[in-house]
């Protein structure tokens, strides 16, 4: 059992992983997991873990510390990372020894970076998942949902292997937010005006500072609803729900299961790691797609993964 | 698309999901027919399904994207049995209450909202039979009805910061316990001694969509009693 530090944890650091048993959300549980799922299952796979096992999730900058030799990756937006204060690849397995320290810092505040340790973190385990969920107050060391602060230590199941792995080019997450988001519409999408619908579509919005692991709120033209009581429903990822003032919320991993307002349908699961990274000020454009297109499109970039997660370490070894 | 049975629409919810919303005269009717399609979905034990999340008049079906799509979902639903609940598949709960108590107490701005007497408030809410429509929001908050018409309440203007575990409370014609102290924006008639559902795993009243529950209403001792013995 390894152990690993933290040193600085910076705005917000987390434990989270692919999320809880889904059938958790029956009684009342958060999904919960990784706001970026893609960025975490990359950390992971250059790793060499399982790509569910718990990472971390930090904001700002933060530095950890290792007492073992062992292997760890970072990835994110625009990151630079600094092994005993010399600068290190991002997207690149890392070999620590013991008595390293490891320094993370994102270019833009706000954005999510993953780091992933070359085994399984040792935490309590409810409805399936080791997130740390602040909002229920549940999970992390002392199962009381608190974030990781300075000088917390945290026990490391550490594998043996030491993988050399690194991303190329072309299979480094493209965050940026020229194109629109895809949205499979749905729920009340029927039920709002034509051209509300259009409006919607046709504008631009502007990411507010009111974000957080449940839901980010947007800012820009307003959409209307007609009058009508909705009963509380089950609340999918991705769903863009609109509060009595018209501005979009678009509810994310630590959403509640339920709500009663009105939806115009979901952003699409493959788009949603490029909402989770923007940060308050990005503008953000949504366009409509089938869920049959939705779906094709979705097995496409899983197959794309796939072929990086199931390449040999040769191809994708370091130089060195 | 054409529905069938006491299905009204069926809507995307999702890459990964859809949503199926129930016809009924009445709440009651609507909830029923969301409770007999969700066991008759999981009684086929269809590995493909992640989720099905019951709400008032909706059930939404998490499916696993590399398996299943919209289409077979809806093949599923016209192939599905909705099934009613047997006797013995659901538990009724006696839930005590100390109406009024100190920290949870609306009853003033009920009688407000109400035109009833603080003693009419607590007769229509104790020792009557409610049915828990669906649970969600937060780990294990359940979601109970319908109250009689005459204490039809709207929520507060602006919701509490935090709400004592415990907490009974109203909110149109429903009624609910919160497990956990929450932000909340319910009418607060009182509080539960016993332990309910923790989110960290042990759950000492686990209330299910569909258990019925009976809240009695106890004097200050008793309440103290049964909070003291359950720790």
């Amino acid at each position: 059992m390894g152990e690993i530090s933290i040193v600085e944890p910076g705005l917000q650091l987390l434990v989270v992983d692919a999320g809880r048993n889904t059938h958790a959300q029956e009684i009342g549980f958060c999904a919960s997991g990784a706001l970026d799922q893609l960025s975490f299952e990359l950390v992971n796979w250059l790793c060499d873990n399982a790509l569910d096992v718990p990472a971390l999730e930090g904001m700002g900058e933060f530095t950890l510390s290792v007492n073992f030799t062992t292997v760890v990756a970072v990835g994110g937006p625009s990151v630079s990372v600094w092994q005993n204060d010399k600068p290190v690849d991002v997207w690149h397995s890392l070999l620590l020894q013991a008595g390293d320290t490891l320094r993370v810092k994102p270019q833009r505040m706000g954005t999510k970076t993953y780091v992933g340790v070359g085994g399984v973190i040792d935490l309590p385990v409810v409805q399936g998942s080791k997130s740390i969920v602040t909002r229920e107050g549940v999970g992390g060391r002392n199962n009381d949902g608190a974030s990781l602060k300075k000088g917390d230590v945290l026990g490391i199941d550490l594998h043996e292997h030491h993988p050399q792995r690194l991303l190329k080019e072309h299979e480094k997450p493209d965050y940026t937010l020229d194109k629109p988001l895809d949205v499979v519409v749905g729920y009340q999408y029927e039920h709002f005006d034509n051209w509300q619908q259009q409006l919607f579509f046709a504008s631009e919005y502007e990411v507010t500072n009111d974000i957080s692991r449940m839901g980010y709120r947007l800012k820009g033209q307003p959409i209307a609803y007609p009058e009508t009581d909705l009963y509380s429903e089950g609340i999918n990822c991705g769903a863009i729900q609109f509060p009595g003032d018209g501005q979009p919320i678009v509810m994310l991993a630590d959403r509640q299961t339920l709500g009663g307002y009105p939806k115009m349908g979901c952003v699409a699961d493959y788009d949603l790691y490029r909402l989770t990274q923007a940060v308050p000020g990005d503008t953000i454009t949504f366009q409509s797609i089938s869920s049959d297109n939705a779906r094709a499109k979705w097995l496409l970039r899983h197959r794309l993964e796939e072929r990086i997660f199931e390449s040999e370490d040769t191809e994708h070894g370091a130089d060195d | 698309m054409q529905f069938f049975g006491r299905i009204k629409d069926i809507q995307p919810a999702g890459i990964d999901g859809v949503i199926i919303y129930f016809h009924g005269d009445t709440l009651t009717e609507k909830n029923e027919a969301v409770q007999a399609m969700a066991r008759g979905l999981k009684g086929r034990r269809l590995s493909w399904i992640k989720s099905l999340i019951a709400g008032y008049d909706s059930l939404l079906v998490l499916f696993d994207l590399q398996r299943a799509d919209t289409h077979l979902v809806y093949r599923t639903l016209r192939q599905t049995s909705p099934r009613e609940a047997t006797q013995d598949e659901h538990s009724h709960y006696e839930l005590p209450v100390l109406y009024g108590a100190t920290g949870a107490d609306d009853l003033a701005v009920i009688s407000d909202k109400t035109g009833l007497s603080k003693a009419d408030i607590i007769s229509l809410h104790a020792n009557q039979t409610f049915k828990v429509f669906t649970v969600g929001f937060s780990p294990g908050f359940a979601y109970m009805g319908e109250l009689d018409e005459a204490l039809r309440c709207p929520r507060l203007a602006s919701p509490r910061k935090k709400v004592p575990a415990g907490a009974v409370a109203i909110a149109d014609r429903q009624t609910a316990v919160y497990p956990n102290a929450s932000p909340g924006g319910w009418n607060l008639l009182g509080r539960c001694p016993l332990p309910l559902f923790k989110a960290d795993g042990s759950h000492p009243v686990t209330l299910r969509a569909g258990d019925t529950v009976t809240f009695t209403e106890i004097d200050e001792a008793t309440f103290k009693e049964l909070s003291d013995s359950h720790g």
